[in-house]
Parts: structure tokens; sequence; C-alpha cells
């Protein structure tokens, strides 16, 4: 896409944004109610986010269930691009990687927790979070620097940001014991997604949940390919091939309310998948990765209890068992064996326990100590690949001490997190152990009494650690890698009020920052394609501003329209050193400019649903030159869908177009989006 | 009041900041032609792997004429991925493309393309050339499958094929037989480490030379002796130079007190580098293929520098020496003319992505 198509979106969305707020100030001056709470349409948790968006001392998003059926989004990977300050790195179709950088800071950096306790992946050191369904999921919800709950895991505090994916909690109406749903996704390029749930409350105590889905798609789209890396050469229609999925999820939850002031879960969750990689479309060898497979398999169990001890303590304690599996094969490798083949296996054992003591009625402190071991093998195409892998051992200690101190004006909260990291290899040379001390600030001041106006700032110092493909992975390792480090500073302003009976939500949150990064992990490659080797090199400066934009608007009674809209600048720089040829560039994948808006129209006949995202230009490379270039993209969706009360449940029915304009783009240059696309949701609630 | 004012400057924000993707493309470091010469080279990036961004540049010191992309202007398609070598033969340029697994014949008037011969097996799969040279009027392509592709240079068409070692990664001519240094790079850590001997009459090979492990570039000198590269196992084999003799096809020295990565040889001259991948040093030597002994360990003698030299090649009509600098293997790099006395002539700035490999016409 060129730029002026660009620049009249940003017109479109300025105007659209100039358009809500216009009205506004003629009413504002009249009629000024903060006390009022905020009329939606129904009384759902997104009503309570929304307020925790604003109130935070750090930049805080959701996406409540009810908001991601209207984005149009199939894995959270999808919903998550409608987040600001968020670049995901999307390797198109269901299969491909998708990770998640936030602010620039790099994927390595985002944490990622599922129902309150951190997933890891020790050997990339990022979670794909392209495997993540919605069709469990409750709420979404990211958090840059880390949330103002203080009485969470260590983990949780270890991050420069946070992904928290929470799954569906089951509440029963009066009486019922029984309820569940069952659903089937289908659609292009083979879309074939059924999935069931089914709740029971067994006493007053306990209730479960059992889930699970099958996802399975032949992946083949249609796209354009360019001759040209500047994109403007000769072109031809082909199909990306090798791009099967077929995923299974199963899981299953035991939910405890033994006493008003005591619960408990426990989680069994499987994923196993088996699929194509379709790698870069090489020009004029197109079947280049048409041999490349890959199948993993996931399993944990996390528990999770808490427990007010007394009016001044609660503690709670969290643990788990992840079992993770890899397999790799490309059978046209040209080694004399002629395949490549990996066999990874990690596990990790993790226990975590965290006090909260409320000092005062203002001021409360927690403690929280996390110990976990992390442990991979790996088997390779050749005996000796396999023997001279490391084997390593990552024994890690977390602790924190974190403080917060609330009024109405005022909230604030710090905390300090201390590291200690030992890593234990069988084979070859282990790395240097790591104890480091994390500091975090923050603070929220509400000026006016009667306005909801918030100032916002934070600070937070936090690294991240070498994985074990950094570090052991074959020739590349580097054993010798120093911890990737952060610094992030932010100051925000957030705004909500309610206007008049056909505004009862207006929000807005505006947030500038300047984050470090250093000692960033990078791959050179050397002489020839055989060696490329991990180093610490380069430092970069963000300076960021990040907009969110919600409000909903009550037509008359029956119709509603809610709208938001995010927006994001990044300039973020190779500041490694001056003078060098990318000093002062823009970091690859990162576009300077980039959003997204959603509009939905809800109605007694049928919902309709829009959601766009765009992004502003990215460089494939290292340099700003026009050769590394890839064109912004604006990638449309829309959906209408309609509940159906039939006696004893509802039906509910969706059809979504995606990327509606059909605009042949890529996120990851060489790796196309798929075009034009359409879905259908059939689901039976009970 | 407040509101209003909040209001007001809400907006404002958002026209500023929705009104500014000010990120724009910057401009290469691009010099007028340094100097005037009747002398057209030609430029070989090979790009980085999985970027399809290989790319030919030309530069015409006769009438101060350049193209950043000679290929991609002229045909409006690009090169493909990972291009490793390239070699003027008559009036035709042969690029080989690695990843792209193509043989890329262009006219080096025009730039235009005259033939794309690709090479693949029986099943699809990409053999991925490396090397090629050429001998009465055939072009001999050596390819990571562990084939030596006959191409003759009339019909463009593949006129055999015959197998050698693993993973080939270096071709020259000598005696009326061609030799490949069997590299088995991709076999890592079981290296191979022979030289084929293939007769080019009977197009068989005729014989396995144990050289050392992985070896690479490969080149002959006047006399009929072959010298070769091995790289050893980047740890504890270290880069050694070998010299075989194409009457016995056996090796007859080894060259224990320097090290080098590359090198080429005109006029039985070897223009040489070493880069030390764990120091970041390089080291620019030339070499005496008839006394078989160095001529200078530090060639270059007006203090220039190179951050990561890449490729080596000398014009044959004026004997300049042309090194690439890859600097960070990620940003454009350099080609550097050193005259013989090894002062720096001039430098051709931010030519390409990991420029390999300058050829003269």
């Amino acid at each position: 896409m060129s730029d002026s198509r660009v620049e009249i979106l940003l017109t479109g969305l300025c105007c659209a944004l100039f358009c809500w707020l216009q009205p506004h100030d003629i009413h504002a001056v009249e009629k000024l109610d903060t006390t009022k709470t905020y009329r939606i349409g129904e009384v759902t948790v997104t009503e309570q986010y929304r307020k925790a968006e604003i109130r935070t001392t750090a930049p805080f998003q959701t996406l409540s269930a009810k908001q991601l059926s209207k984005l149009n989004a199939l894995q959270v990977s999808d919903a998550i691009r409608h987040f600001s300050g968020v670049s995901l790195r999307d390797y198109g179709g269901i299969g491909g990687l998708k990770t998640v950088s936030v602010r620039s800071l790099g994927a390595t950096h985002t944490a990622v927790s599922y129902d309150g306790i951190t997933l890891t992946d020790c050997q990339t050191g990022q979670i794909d979070i392209g495997r993540f369904s919605l069709d469990n999921v409750e709420m979404i919800a990211l958090n840059n620097g880390q949330s103002d709950q203080i009485f969470q895991p260590a983990r949780m505090f270890a991050s420069a940001a946070l992904l928290q994916i929470r799954t569906v909690t089951p509440r029963f109406e009066d009486k019922k014991t029984w309820q569940g749903k069952v659903g089937l996704k289908s659609g292009s390029f083979g879309l074939f997604n059924p999935a069931f749930r089914l709740q029971h409350k067994i006493n007053r105590m306990f209730s479960a949940d059992l889930s699970g889905e099958w996802l399975a798609a032949h992946g083949q789209y249609p796209y354009l390919l360019d001759y040209s890396y500047l994109g403007s050469g000769l072109t031809s229609k082909e199909i990306r091939k090798n791009t099967d999925v077929s995923n299974l999820r199963l899981e299953t939850t035991l939910y405890a309310n033994l006493t008003e002031r005591e619960s408990a879960y426990l989680k069994a969750y499987l994923y196993t998948s088996e699929r194509g990689l379709p790698g870069a479309t090489i020009l004029y060898n197109t079947d280049n990765f048409s041999s490349q497979r890959m199948e993993d398999r996931t399993f944990f169990v996390q528990g999770h209890y808490e427990k007010d001890l007394s009016d001044l303590f609660s503690m709670q304690l969290n643990a788990k068992y992840h079992h993770g599996y890899m397999h790799y094969s490309d059978t046209t490798y040209l080694n004399e064996l002629g395949r490549m083949e990996s066999f990874f296996r990690q596990n990790e054992y993790y226990g975590s326990v965290a006090m909260l003591y409320h000092a005062s009625r203002n001021l409360s402190f927690s403690f929280a100590a996390d110990g976990f071991v992390n442990q991979m093998l790996a088997r390779f195409e050749t005996p000796e690949l396999s023997d001279a892998f490391a084997k390593p051992v990552r024994n890690s200690l977390l602790s924190v001490l974190a403080a917060k101190f609330v009024t109405d004006e005022l909230l604030a909260t710090a905390s300090l997190l201390s590291t200690m990291v030992n890593d234990k290899v069988q084979v070859g040379e282990a790395p240097d152990s790591h104890r480091r001390l994390s500091p975090y600030l923050s603070v929220a001041y509400k000026p006016f009494a009667d306005q909801d106006i918030r100032v916002r700032f934070f600070y937070k110092n936090i690294f991240r650690l070498p994985s074990f493909n950094d570090l052991y992975y074959a020739r590349t390792g580097n054993v010798g890698l120093q911890p990737e480090t952060t610094d992030q500073l932010n100051a925000g302003l957030t705004y909500a009020l309610s206007l008049a009976d056909w505004m009862p939500l207006f929000s807005v949150t505006v947030d500038a920052y300047r984050n470090y990064v250093k000692d960033k992990i990078v791959a050179l490659p050397t002489k020839n394609i055989f060696i490329w080797s991990m180093v610490n090199l380069g430092k970069v400066q963000v300076d960021g501003l990040d907009l969110t934009v919600e409000t909903n608007l009550s037509v008359n009674d029956k119709i509603a329209v809610l709208l938001g809209g995010t927006y994001t600048y990044q300039r973020a720089l190779d500041v490694t050193m001056p003078g060098s040829n990318t000093y002062g560039h823009q970091i690859p994948y990162t576009p300077r400019v980039s959003g997204s808006g959603r509009l939905g129209v809800e109605t007694p006949w049928v919902n309709v649903s829009y959601s766009l995202l765009w992004s502003g230009a990215r460089y494939a490379g290292y340099q700003n030159y026009t050769e590394n270039r890839l064109p912004g993209y604006a990638d449309h969706g829309i959906s209408a869908s309609r509940d159906v009360k039939l006696k004893r449940c509802v039906l509910s029915l969706q059809v979504e177009a995606l990327n509606l304009l059909d605009e042949n783009y890529a996120v990851v240059k060489w790796f196309p989006m798929p075009g034009r696309s359409y879905r259908t949701i059939v689901s039976l609630s009970f | 009041m407040i509101k209003y004012i909040l209001h007001i400057s809400v907006l404002t924000l958002i026209i500023l900041i929705a009104s500014c993707d000010d990120m724009h493309d910057k401009l290469r470091t691009e010099d007028d032609l340094p100097v005037t010469e009747a002398t057209r080279i030609f430029v070989l990036s090979e790009g980085l792997i999985n970027l399809n961004n290989s790319s030919l540049a030309m530069y015409d010191f006769s009438v101060g004429a350049k193209s950043s992309d000679y290929f991609l202007t002229a045909n409006k398609r690009g090169l493909g991925d990972t291009a490793n070598d390239m070699g003027l033969y008559g009036s035709k340029l042969y690029v080989v493309v690695n990843v792209s697994s193509q043989i890329e014949v262009l006219d080096a008037g025009t730039g235009l393309s005259l033939k794309q011969i690709p090479l693949f097996n029986g099943q699809g799969m990409a053999r991925q050339p490396r090397y090629i040279d050429f001998h009465r009027g055939k072009a001999y392509v050596c390819s990571f499958d562990g084939t030596v592709a006959k191409i003759d240079t009339t019909t463009l068409q593949i006129e055999g094929l015959v197998n050698c070692g693993r993973n080939p990664d270096g071709i020259c001519i000598a005696n009326g037989k061609i030799y490949v240094s069997n590299s088995g790079g991709l076999n890592f850590p079981n290296y191979d480490n022979t030289v084929s001997v293939i007769d080019i009459a009977s197009f068989q090979e005729i014989k396995q030379i144990s050289v050392g492990i992985n070896p690479y570039k490969i080149k002959a000198d006047s006399e009929g002796d072959v010298y070769v590269v091995t790289r050893g196992n980047y740890g504890s084999t270290a880069y050694r130079f070998h010299r075989i003799s194409s009457v016995t096809d056996e090796v007859v020295q080894d060259f224990e007190d320097f090290s080098l990565l590359n090198f080429t040889i005109l006029n039985d001259t070897a223009y040489m580098y070493h880069y030390d991948y764990s120091t970041g040093r390089n080291q620019i030597m030339t070499f005496d293929c008839k006394t078989e002994t160095l001529i200078t360990d530090r060639f270059i003698t007006d203090g220039t520098t190179l951050t990561t030299p890449f490729g080596i090649d000398v014009n044959p009509i004026n004997g300049d020496v042309y090194i690439t600098d890859g600097k960070s293997y990620l940003t454009w790099g350099d080609v550097l003319c050193f005259k013989q006395s090894g002062q720096l002539r001039f430098r051709l700035n931010e030519v390409g992505l990991n420029p390999n490999k300058v050829v003269f016409r």
C-alpha cells in the first residue's frame, strides 16, 4: 500500500475520532456527573475492566469475551493486534508462528500468563500466541510494566510486559447444575474447528469445567508473489503450500470455593499440534520449504490456592508442572542422511508462595517467592549432534517485595524483584550465574474530585535471560551472553466520563514513553550460511505514544453502538554505535505508526461489527533503505451475528469476512498473509 | 471548562500524531564514480538468506554510469535468494543463485536475462548451486547436493551431471580436470575433507583427494597447481592452505605458517585474506604461486582498514585488487579498490548487502 493510502486512512481515523469528540464539548460544560455509573447494555466484566484501564498506574488494556467476539478473531494473536503499542510478528496462516513485541522491546520481553500463572519456553524465550484459541477465553489483557495488583507470584513482576489470558470460569444461574456450549467454526482454506465446553456444579463448594476443540485446515491460500524485493516487479499468482494444521486442545479445571475466604483451582491442559512450516517464499523455488514439518505437544497441570488468613493477612500458593515436546523435521536437507531432525523436550517444575499484608486502610505490602527448575533435552539426526547438546538445567529463584498505597486521589505501587539464576549443563561450558535486582515504581494521581482524570507514571527496569537456544544451540549458541536489559519510563493521562444517556461511556488514555534496550541479543551471520552466532550487541531507544479511545453510544433502548480505537507511534531507533551505518535507523519490523479500530452496532435483530487493523511501513532489515521497506497495510474485517433464544438454549450464528479488501500484504517479508476469506460460526449454549 | 480544555488538547494531540508517519527512507551513501577508465565492473551481493535480496550492481567507469541493481532494472524481477557466485564468459554473465537454485544467464551489455537455468533433481528438490567455473565453451557448476552440472555456454542447456562429495563449496579447472572441494558443511560436525577430481573428457569422478576438514575456495595457477583452503571445524582445527599437483592429483604441500579464508589467483599471484570470527581481525596477504611463498602478509600499505572482508577479486586489465567488505553482514557493504602497491585507490560505498564477487569487463 502506498504512503498516500496510509495518509488517507490516518485522516479517516482522525475524522472518526473528531466526530465522536465534537458533540462532547457542548454537553460537557452542562453536565458533569462522574459519580454516575456507566450505563452499558448489560452488566458484564467489560465494564469493570474498562474502569480498571483508566485507573491503573501503568497502561492496562483488556478485551472481554464479548469484545473478542466482535473482532473477527480466531486466535489470541488476532485479537492482540487491537491493543496499542503492540507489534505482532505474524508469519501468516493459522499455523504460522505469532509472537508479540510490546513497545518495540522484542517478543522475548513479553511474558504470557494463563489463568494467573506464566507460561515459559526456555528454549526460544518467547511464546507462540497463535496456538491459543479464543474459544475458551473470557478475557485477554496486556500490562505494560506490571499490574497494580501486588498480590501475585513473583514471575508476574519479572517481565517488561505481560499478556494475560483468562479462561472462562463457570457461573451458574439459580438451580442450574449443568451448562455448556458446543460450536463449530468453519471457513476458507479448509478450516474446520469444532469445540465444546461442559460445566458442572458439583455442590456448593466445587464446580468443574471440561472443554476441548480440534482445529484442522489445509491452509492453502492464494497470494500474489512480487518478483522484486523493491515491490514493483513482475508478479505471479501462487498458492501457499505446506500450510496444513491439525491442533487439539483439551482442558479441564476443578474450582473450589471452600469458604468465603478460601478458594482454589486445579487445571490440566493438553495441546497437540501437527503442522507444516511453509517458510519464506523463495523466488523461483517456492517449494523450498515444502517439506518442513513441526509436531508439538504441551501438557501442564497448574494449581492455585488462596486464603485470607485474617483481616490483615492473605496468602496464595501456586504450583505447576509443564512438559513440552517438539519435533522438527526437514526431509530435503542436503546432508548425508537427507534430512534434518530435532526433538526437543522441556520440563518445568514451578512453585510459588505469596503473602499480602494490609498495614492500614491505605497501605499494603506483599512478598512473593517463586522457585522453578527448567530442563531441556534434545536429540538430533546424528548421534554426534545429540551428544554435543548441553542438556541444560536452569534453576531460578525470584522473590519480590512490593508495596501499594491507595487513597481516593492517589494510587502508587513499588516493587523490588530479586532474581537468582543458575544454569547447569552436562556437556560443554556453563554460563555464569546471574543475580539481579529489578526496581519498579508507579503512581497515578487524580487531581480533581469531580473529574475522572488521572495522570500516571511508571518506571521499570527489567531484563530477560538468554534463551537456551541463544546459549546452547549447536554452533550458534554463545554461553558468554549477558541478559538483555530494558528500562521503561511512561507518563500518561486517562480520562473517562459518562456524558449523557446517549453516551454512557467515553474514555481515552494517552501515554508517552521512552524505553531503552541494552545488550540486545542478536544473531549475526558470518562468512557462510552455516555459521551464525549470538552476541550481545545493540542498544535501542524507543520514544513512543499510545492512544486508546473507547465509547459506547445508546441510540435508543434497542440500539447501541460501540466504538474503540487505538493509535501507536513508535520511534524505535538503533543507538548502538554513533556513526555506524545503522545508527538512528528504525529497528526492523517496527512501524512508526500503527493502529486499530472497531465498531459494533447492536440491535435486537442482528449485531454487526467491523474491525480494522492498519500499519504504516516497516523495514525488513537493519537499514532504512528503500530496498528494505515493507509497505504498510490495512486489514478490514466485518461480521454479522445473531443470537436466537430457543426453549432451553441459545443458538448463535455468526458470519465473518476477513481481509475484506483482499489486500495482499505481509507482516514479515516474504511470508504472505491470506487474502479475503470467510468464516461461519455456529454455537449452541445450554 | 477543564473538560473543554482537555477535549481540545486531546483532539490537537490526535491530529498531531495521526499526521506523522515521519519514517522516511534514508539515502544510501553513494558517491560519484571515483575514476575514469575503461572498466565496467559488476558487483554481486548475496543479500541475506530467505530475504530474496541478492542484487547485481554495475559501475561503468568509462561513461560514468552506474546501476545499483542492474539485473532488476532490466528484467523487472530480482535475482532471487543468496546469489553465491558469478562469472563472465564471453559476453554472458552467469549468476549462481543458491537458495533459489537457479543459474541466471544474462547479457553483460544490457543486463537482460537470456535464460534462467533451474537446478532441481527429478523429485523437484533444489540442488542449491554454489560456485561456477568455465572451460572450453562449458560452464561447470557445483551444487550442495553433491553434483557438478555441465552447461553448454551456447545452447545454455544442462548437458550432464556428475556426482562428487558432500556439499561442494568450490570449483576450479586445471589440466583437463575439474577440482571440487567437498565441504560437507551441512553435515556439521561430520565435515567432508576431500577434493573430487573429475575428468572433463569422460565427465567422471576419477579420484577423491584427502586435503583436510571442510575444504572451501579452490583455484589453479598457470603451472597446474591447485590451491585449496580448508576451514577446519571452526574450533580445534584451524584454517589451512594446501597445494595439490594436478599431475599426480596428490597434496604436495601444506602451508602451516599462515591461515586464510578466501583467495583468488591472477598471473600466478594469489590475493588472499583471512578473517578471524572470534577476534574480528582481518589480514590481507599476497602469495607467489611460483616460489610458493608469501609476498606480504600486510598487503594494505596506507593504513586503510576493512571490517569484514567478504570477497576478493583482481582486475585482469590493470591489476587493481577489489576487496568487498561485508561489514556486519546485516548492513550494506562496500567495495574497496587497491592498487598493486596496497594503497586504496577508491571506495564504492554501500554497494549491496553482503557483496561477495566483483567481475570485470
